[in-house]
Order: structure tokens, then C-alpha cells, then sequence
């Protein structure tokens, strides 16, 4: 088996088909983090490209393979930050996409990827909708820490040097992003209770 | 020796990065503050909650890229081809222009000259600077000899004007200028006296002349007035005459018309 510091050495003398077999690896998982973070599938799609596209331009600045991984992450906040920045500016909500095309896209992608429950999907789409919903009422820099830790297993120190700041910081911000995701979800009464008891 | 769990702690706790030894201080310290473990409670449930959402399958896209080199080698030459043909075209621009021009560009002993337009014969003879000196030298002196004759010219006719007697002016002339100046003063001053005198005589003449015009008018009008009162005067008189006349002439009618013996 090829190891991943391989393939980005080779990835960085230009070989494309190396190249994208890191895409295979690292592109669900950055599309699904830059889901999380904008709530927004076509959006994700796209700064998950933008993403891989920069990663590709980038790719021989890249001194020490280890640090892909922070790297990536890096690049992918970046984008979001940026979005983040764009759509504030044009007074845009997070969720601004339709609905109806919302619930169309979740339930194609629900029906596409596990056994398919319609009442169970229907309550499961809710509860992501509503957590999506207050994980991007986060501040951005706070929004981030949660995704990395919570979702994408980096440890204090990966996502220290994702960030380009302190694994003290990094913990406050978690703390504090925890903190605003527990008061907001007791507004709507979702507990650990409460989903055990629905889904 | 009391054990303190900061944020930090937590979220390492929570996220199981710590050692054994701190778990274990951790967890007994936990057992011990019951807000302490409270707060672990919450953020363990909010965890659990946010762990229900699952990642979405996607079909992940092939990336293809253009060959950067070629197109950069591409863009290179492209760059190199059009620097050449403008720098040939420029070169070529000028020579036609320096040629329309009569461009010219010459070197001496110690100087460059650039220069437009036909060379002109050289028809100033050059002068060396020893020859340069001499004629200035020569122009000065001649100046020098044309000054000091007219000044000599000058002295001559000065003296010679000073010499004539009827430029000299001695005492007995100026005692008579003076006399003379003098007696003329003293007439014009007696003819601006005599001239004032007669010019007030006459004004005072008119203003008494004025005033006797004016006294007589003014007694011409009383005495008119005080004929106009006595006139008035008698005519009055004369009224109260007449009233007084035709009373007494009633008077007597009526005594007259009475009879002589009442009791008869």
C-alpha cells in the first residue's frame, strides 16, 4: 500500500493520478467539514473544490508531508472564513438556500446513504438542520474548533497548527463554542434524553 | 493539597487527552465538587447531541490540470518573439528618423556634440586665446584714448566759459537786483492795500445803502399801517354817530306823538 507520504511527494512533482488519490482520501472529509460549517450543500460542493484546487497550486510549498493533514484544514477554514466574510457583507443568512431544494438535496443524499426510514430520516434531517443551524451561529474562529475537534478527530495541537495559534486558545474557544451550542440546543429542548427518545 | 480543574483541563478531559494520573485526579475531583460535575454533564451531552449528525456520502470528483510547464514555456517564447520583434521594429524607427532628421553626433578633443539638421560650413575663423586677449587689449585702449580726448575737450570749453566777464556776477549788480527787487515788492504791496480799501469802502457803502433802503421801507409800512387804523377809527366814529342820531330821532317821534293831557 502506498503510504500518504508518498503519495504527496509524488502529488507535488505533478502527478495527477497521485494527486487524486489524495482527493479520494481528504475530499469527503473536507466537504463534509465545509458543510458543517456554511450549512449549505452547493456552497460546500464548491469550497471543497476551491479547496483542492488551492491544495494543487500549493502543494510543492508543502515542507513537511506530516503537516497535510492541518494543512488541508487550513486552507478549507480559510475559504470558509472568507465566505463567511463575503456573505456577512451582502447581509446573507448561513442557511440561505431554498427550501424545498434543501429538502429535496437531504433526502436524495439521505435516501443515496443508509437503508432508507422515511420517518426516521425525516426526524434525523431535523435534528442536523437544527444543529447545522447553531453550529453556524458560531463565531467563525470558535465554529472551527468545534468542527475539528468534534468531527474531524484532530487532537489540541493539530488543530493549534491548523489555526496558527495556542492549544490554551484552541481549548477556550471549544469551551466557549460547547458552552453557546448547549444553551441554544436546552432553548429547543434537545438533550441527550430527548433524541435517544425520538430517533 | 486541593486539585483545580481549569477549562483546559476539561476539554482535555473530555476529549480523553490526558494521562492516567490527571484522569484519575480529574475524575475524583469531579466526584468531589458536584458543580464541577454538573458542567462536565452538560458539555458531555452536547457532544452527544452534535454527534447524532452524520457525514454525507459524495461522489468525489477527478481533478485534471493543465500541463503548467508547457503553458508556461508556451508564453515564455510568445514573450521573447514579441520583445525581439519590438525591439527590431524601435531600432528600425530610429535610424529612419535620426536619417530624416540629419541626426548627427561628432567628437572633438574633449567634447561630444549631438546635433540636428545639415552641418554648416565653419566660416568664424577661430581665434587662439593668447590672439583673444590682444584684441580685447587693443579694443580697451582705444576706448581709453577716445575718453581722455573729450574729457580734454570738455575741460576747454568749461574754462573758457569761465573766463568770459559776463558770467561773473560781482556786488554793486547784486545791490541793484536787490534795490530794484525790493521797490518792485513795495508797490505791489501799497496796490494790494489800496485795492483792499477801496474794495471795503464800497462794501460798506452797499450795506448802508441797504440798511437806509430797508428803514425806509419799513417806515413806509407803519405809516401805512397807522393810516389803515385811523381810517378805521373814524369810521367807527362815524357808525356810533349815526346809531346815535337815529335813536335820538325815535326818541323824539315818539314824545311827539303823545297826547299833551292824559286826563282829559
Amino acid at each position: 500500500m502506498i503510504s500518504a507520504d508518498h503519495l504527496i511527494s509524488r502529488a507535488q512533482k505533478g502527478d495527477e493520478k497521485a494527486f487524486n488519490q489524495l482527493v479520494n482520501y481528504w475530499y469527503k472529509r473536507i466537504y463534509n467539514y465545509v458543510l458543517k460549517y456554511c450549512a449549505e450543500e452547493d456552497l460546500a460542493t464548491d469550497l471543497a473544490q476551491k479547496t483542492f484546487i488551492a491544495v494543487f497550486k500549493n502543494l510543492k510549498k508543502l515542507k513537511n508531508p506530516d503537516s497535510f493533514k492541518p494543512w488541508i484544514y487550513r486552507i478549507a477554514t480559510n475559504f470558509c472564513h472568507e465566505e463567511a466574510r463575503r456573505q456577512a457583507r451582502n447581509k446573507m443568512h448561513a442557511i440561505a438556500q431554498n427550501p424545498e431544494e434543501e429538502k429535496h438535496t437531504s433526502n436524495q443524499a439521505i435516501a443515496e446513504s443508509r437503508m432508507f426510514n422515511p420517518e426516521r430520516s425525516f426526524q434525523q434531517t431535523e435534528l442536523e438542520k437544527i444543529i447545522f443551524k447553531h453550529i453556524s451561529e458560531l463565531p467563525d474562529e470558535q465554529r472551527s474548533v468545534v468542527l475539528m475537534k468534534e468531527y474531524d478527530g484532530f487532537k489540541f495541537h493539530e488543530i493549534a497548527e491548523a489555526l496558527s495559534t495556542s492549544e490554551n486558545t484552541v481549548k477556550t474557544r471549544l469551551y466557549r463554542g460547547l458552552k453557546f451550542l448547549k444553551k441554544r440546543l436546552e432553548e429547543q429542548n434537545i438533550t441527550k434524553e430527548t433524541i435517544h427518545y425520538e430517533l | 493539597m486541593s486539585y483545580k480543574v481549569d477549562k483546559s483541563k476539561l476539554m482535555d478531559y473530555l476529549y480523553g487527552e490526558l494521562s492516567n494520573k490527571e484522569k484519575k485526579q480529574i475524575e475524583k475531583y469531579l466526584q468531589e465538587n458536584e458543580t464541577a460535575r454538573a458542567e462536565f454533564k452538560e458539555l458531555k451531552q452536547v457532544q452527544t447531541v452534535l454527534r447524532r449528525v452524520n457525514d454525507r456520502e459524495i461522489e468525489v470528483p477527478y481533478f485534471t490540470f493543465p500541463q503548467p510547464t508547457v503553458a508556461v514555456r508556451s508564453a515564455r517564447s510568445t514573450f521573447w518573439w514579441r520583445y525581439a520583434m519590438g525591439l527590431t521594429a524601435g531600432i528600425v524607427l530610429l535610424l529612419v528618423v535620426g536619417y530624416l532628421t540629419s541626426f548627427r553626433v561628432s567628437i572633438d578633443n574633449n567634447s561630444i556634440q549631438i546635433a540636428f539638421g545639415k552641418k554648416e560650413s565653419q566660416s568664424d575663423q577661430m581665434y587662439s586665446k593668447k590672439e583673444v586677449e590682444n584684441i580685447v587689449e587693443r579694443i580697451l585702449v582705444a576706448n581709453e584714448e577716445i575718453i581722455e580726448e573729450r574729457l580734454d575737450e570738455s575741460e576747454k570749453v568749461i574754462l573758457q566759459k569761465i573766463s568770459q566777464d559776463k558770467f561773473l556776477i560781482n556786488a554793486d549788480t547784486l545791490n541793484e537786483y536787490l534795490t530794484g527787487f525790493g521797490n518792485f515788492h513795495q508797490e505791489i504791496l501799497m496796490e494790494m492795500i489800496e485795492n483792499s480799501e477801496q474794495h471795503q469802502r464800497k462794501y460798506t457803502d452797499q450795506i448802508l445803502r441797504d440798511l437806509a433802503l430797508y428803514l425806509d421801507v419799513q417806515r413806509q409800512n407803519d405809516l401805512e399801517l397807522i393810516q389803515a387804523r385811523f381810517e378805521n377809527f373814524e369810521n367807527n366814529t362815524k357808525y356810533n354817530q349815526l346809531q346815535t342820531n337815529q335813536i335820538l330821532t325815535n326818541l323824539i317821534s315818539a314824545v311827539a306823538e303823545q297826547p299833551t293831557n292824559q286826563y282829559e
